[in-house]
């Protein structure tokens, strides 16, 4: 009831935060921490039964899970949903996957949580959003309990279980990314049930056949959902080969990591092929600046400071900071007890192995792409670090004493690790609702966007080309059922035509080059500059002056063009009709 | 296998054949008859399918029209259609579906065993678990497809179809002599029926049907529907689990807990559309087949506003709508022509500002 009612800070605080009440975020982390912090310490208390550790678990997950909802309301308004909800709206209109996505080319090519919420959708008659949190609810469910049942099975004590899952649970990502409606929400869950029944497999406590059929249809279904999950699950798994078999210790888990290595090189051979090339595009520039770095020629990046130059509060930046230490102390402290009572545990030094490589994740937010990675790689490593640092608060807070003072001091450093990992993973500007910012993902979804991108799929018709920037180019691809054009997608850097002084054949070229017939200009782009770094894409050429917003007479440059006509206006937002310049 | 091979050989034919409402009634006709005739009797299996079959015929007959629209001749046509002479190819195949499933279902009931003395013809059995679950699968499946008792009860019915069932069946069919606590049952229920959903729509891309409608509900809950069969033939007598009411307590808190997520998801919603922002007007001016324009407003603000719209070309208004009043959310739209071979423009102004102009859109000529 406790947790709940934090739930409903929550609320209250998202409803503060929408009409600008500087009391907003004093009730939101109230009450963020009143959903978390009792029921984590019941998991974690010694009296606690297993089956009420289960059921703390479960209802922390789906009490956690509704703080993205309730900031969200009906729709979905993440980044990268649209993509996955574009490609849930293919199949529901055409029946058919693989159709091309604009808003996301790799996204058809794993099309496992499409097709699972577009059985919920059609089993239930749900609208795609609810379905999506549906589904993304009940994976989540799924990954809390395998790793809790796999954690259970390495430390062989429902206590440390317990903690490792709080621990992971606690990660930078679990709040709002791993909440969100993409394929990766759905894959990790089915990688930590490969592993749950690896370990039932492993200790021969399930049936022989049974249990590989069950593994064959889980590494089938992680495979067509979610390529770096897939791999990371297969890296996780030959590592923990190599540990096993450096250890002599058996049975290696050398079945299923074939049986994953089969699957995910079938699915690439049938229909992942553009996969290296996506992956090499988000992850190649990040590695290079950081290479740059240490090689003292790259710049770095201001830590706790947004692109647009936003700093966040000191308190924010001190809590992230030791949110941090608190980790990387808690892992040192671990991996002493590790190594003087379990160094002979294959599974558990595996973890430790990959929870090694929390310290090196946080440099990545020292180079400008590389924040980005840094949080993408948490969920990955929380899973160790889970596995670590509950050896670590067993040492600490040993079940047969359980003294007022160590429970105030676990409380404390759950507290600070759940909080400040929740403002490391999430940009602080969007953790709470609001009214509208300058390219700011979920913060640039308001109705004047949405009024526009459905009013082109009522007059226009579905599947025109369009130029805009990357919110609504977003809305576009979903509301209104266009076809976005990107540099991402289609190699053509239309944020040239928008971010000009003049209109000339340069931009004429540009966009007879992308099939463009229409552009839709938000005139607020020239408010601010973009939270995110970008208007339209990275890669744009940088507004002159450098540093101030895009000049409003350029993104007004249009209406004085010959033959654009100007077919839509609600203020802010216009739409163009190129026909009358491009034939 | 005999009975499994039939029935999917069987309805690829009426699915090639027939329509996708037809091959998604047969479907679960076939599906419907086998588990009435392997956890009951030869009888029942047997109506369900002669009242499927004329279903099917009706179906197959019937335009794709609601029925209260047909007009005198359509309805001759329709009768005349199902008395004819020329019976449709996809009513044949659907018919000899039925009649073999029945036929293989039977045969599987009396002659085959499995870990026990098969039954008795037409000896109805004592109703099992698995028996239990086999009917409500099955009428889940009928709720979700058909939409029969509205929104709430299509979403009860098709969220455990999906989410729990096609892995529990799975789990009770291959998870033998090995013990599963209850968060390990509950994890591989939820977990194996996620990862079935997720490869149903890839087994379905690959047919005829795709996977757009009700075909992913079809195909997860006979899977679920045979594994079932399969069970309940290899445990003829399974008890009921046992399940002890929580202690009073516990529900009442767990009701209060629940009371305060709703209200929390009700606050929510109710907060976001309160604070919708400040407003604005949409205006529109389209051009439209035949050289006319389409032209319009919606006023999305908290009040009611009244506009005059100028639409002029070649510098001269040629039309004019001196009030246009729209209540909130209101729309208002309107079509123009304009003199051949020149362009347009709209101008928009508020009958509070109405020296300012509010909104200006124009077409090019051409």
């Amino acid at each position: 009831v406790l947790a709940s009612a934090g739930l409903v800070l929550v609320a209250l605080g998202d409803d503060r935060a929408r009409v600008g009440t500087p009391v907003a975020g004093a009730l939101f982390w109230t009450g963020l921490l009143v959903a978390y912090l009792p029921l984590a310490l019941v998991a974690l208390a010694p009296g606690t039964t297993r089956r009420e550790r289960v059921a703390i678990l479960c209802v922390i997950t789906l009490l956690l899970s509704l703080v993205k909802v309730l900031q969200q309301g009906a729709g979905l308004t993440f980044y990268d949903e649209f993509a996955h909800w574009r490609s849930l709206l293919d199949i529901q209109r055409t029946g058919h996957l693989f159709t091309p996505n604009p808003l996301l080319a790799i996204s058809p090519s794993y099309p496992g949580l499409e097709s699972a919420t577009a059985a919920v959708a059609a089993a239930t008659g749900l609208p795609a959003a609810a379905a999506a949190d549906t589904v993304v609810g009940a994976a989540r469910l799924v990954l809390v309990l395998a790793l809790f049942l796999f954690l259970e099975r390495v430390t062989e004590s429902p206590r440390m279980a317990a903690a490792g899952t709080v621990v992971f649970i606690s990660n930078p990502r679990f709040v709002f990314f791993d909440d969100q409606f993409a394929y990766e929400s759905l894959a990790l869950g089915l990688a930590a049930l490969v592993l749950f029944l690896e370990v039932r497999r492993a200790a021969g406590d399930a049936p022989r056949i049974a249990v590989w059929a069950l593994l064959a249809i889980c590494a089938a279904a992680l495979a067509v959902t979610h390529h770096a999950t897939s791999y990371a699950l297969l890296g996780f798994l030959v590592l923990w080969l190599l540990v096993a078999a450096a250890l002599r210790r058996s049975p290696p888990p050398a079945g299923v990591a074939a049986l994953v290595l089969g699957a995910v090189g079938i699915w690439l051979a049938v229909a992942g092929r553009p996969t290296f090339a996506y992956l090499a595009g988000a992850l190649g520039p990040p590695l290079m600046e950081l290479g740059a770095l240490l090689q003292h020629r790259g710049g770095g990046r201001h830590l706790f400071q947004a692109s647009n130059g936003a700093v966040q509060p000191p308190w924010q930046e001190a809590l992230t900071l030791a949110s941090a230490a608190l980790v990387v102390a808690a892992l040192a402290v671990g991996l002493v007890r590790l190594w003087r009572d379990r160094r002979r545990q294959a599974p558990l030094v595996a973890l430790a192995l990959v929870a090694l490589a929390y310290p090196a994740s946080l440099g990545l937010h020292l180079v400008p792409d590389g924040g980005e990675i840094g949080n993408r790689t948490a969920e990955f490593l929380f899973a160790g670090l889970g596995a670590v640092i509950a050896l670590a608060i067993d040492h600490v807070w040993p079940a047969r004493s359980w003294p007022r003072a160590r429970a105030t001091a676990l409380a404390g450093w759950l507290s600070v690790v759940f909080s400040g990992g929740v403002l490391l993973g999430w940009p602080p500007q969007l953790i709470l609702p609001g009214a509208y910012l300058v390219g700011a993902d979920s913060r640039s979804v308001d109705g004047v966007s949405l009024a526009a991108a459905t009013w082109t799929r009522e007059q226009l018709g579905a599947g025109n080309r369009f130029a805009a920037d990357r919110t609504n180019r977003n809305l576009l691809g979903t509301y209104g059922g266009q076809d976005p054009v990107s540099d991402y997608n289609d190699g053509v850097v239309t944020a040239q035509v928008f971010l000009s002084p003049t209109f000339d054949g340069a931009d004429l070229s540009i966009l007879r080059q992308g099939d463009v017939r229409y552009l839709l200009v938000d005139r607020r782009l020239s408010t601010a500059l973009p939270l995110v770094g970008v208007y339209f894409e990275d890669g744009e050429p940088a507004p002159v002056p450098a540093g101030r917003p895009v000049p409003a007479s350029w993104l007004d440059k249009f209406d004085a063009v010959p033959g654009v006509s100007c077919v839509y206006d609600s203020g802010d937002i216009r739409i163009y009709d190129l026909r009358g310049v491009l034939g | 296998m005999v009975l499994v091979a039939w029935m999917t050989l069987a309805c690829a034919a009426v699915v090639a054949l027939g329509t996708q409402a037809t091959a998604v009634l047969t479907v679960l006709a076939v599906g419907l008859v086998a588990v009435t005739i392997l956890f009951h009797s030869l009888l029942w299996g047997t109506r369900i399918a002669l009242v499927s079959l004329v279903v099917l015929v009706v179906a197959a007959a019937v335009p794709d029209v609601p029925p209260w629209t047909l007009n005198g001749d359509d309805a001759r046509l329709v009768l005349g259609s199902l008395t004819g002479w020329r019976t449709p190819a996809s009513d044949v195949a659907a018919a000899v579906a039925l009649a073999g499933t029945a036929i293989c279902a039977e045969r599987v009931s009396v002659s085959l065993a499995w870990d026990r003395p098969p039954r008795e013809p037409d000896q109805a059995r004592e109703p099992s678990r698995w028996g239990a679950l086999g009917t409500l699968v099955a009428l889940a499946v009928v709720i979700s497809v058909s939409g029969a008792g509205g929104a709430p009860l299509r979403l009860l019915a098709g969220l455990p179809l999906v989410l729990v069932v096609p892995g529990h069946a799975l789990v009770a069919l291959v998870w033998r002599g090995h013990s599963l606590g209850r968060a390990e049952r509950a994890l591989l229920d939820l977990g194996l029926s996620l990862a079935l959903a997720a490869l149903s729509g890839l087994a379905l891309n690959w047919t005829p049907w795709g996977l757009g409608g009700a075909q992913s509900t079809v195909l997860l809950g006979l899977v679920s529907l045979v594994a079932i069969a399969i069970v309940a033939r290899r445990e003829r007598r399974t008890d009921w689990p046992a399940l002890a009411p929580p202690p009073r307590a516990q529900a009442l808190l767990a009701g209060a807990a629940a009371v305060l997520v709703v209200a929390a998801v009700g606050l929510s919603a109710w907060s976001a559309a309160r604070n919708a922002g400040p407003g604005f007007t949409q205006a529109w001016l389209v051009p439209a087949a035949g050289g006319r324009l389409d032209l319009g407003l919606q006023n999305d603000q908290a009040s009611a506003e009244t506009y005059r719209l100028d639409l002029s070309a070649g510098g001269r208004v040629v039309h004019e709508w001196p009030a246009v009043r729209l209540q909130p959310g209101q729309r208002w739209s309107a079509t123009a022509a304009l003199p051949a071979g020149t362009g347009g423009e709209l101008t928009v102004y508020r009958a509070k500002q109405p020296a300012q102009v509010y909104r200006r859109l124009r077409v090019a000529p051409g």
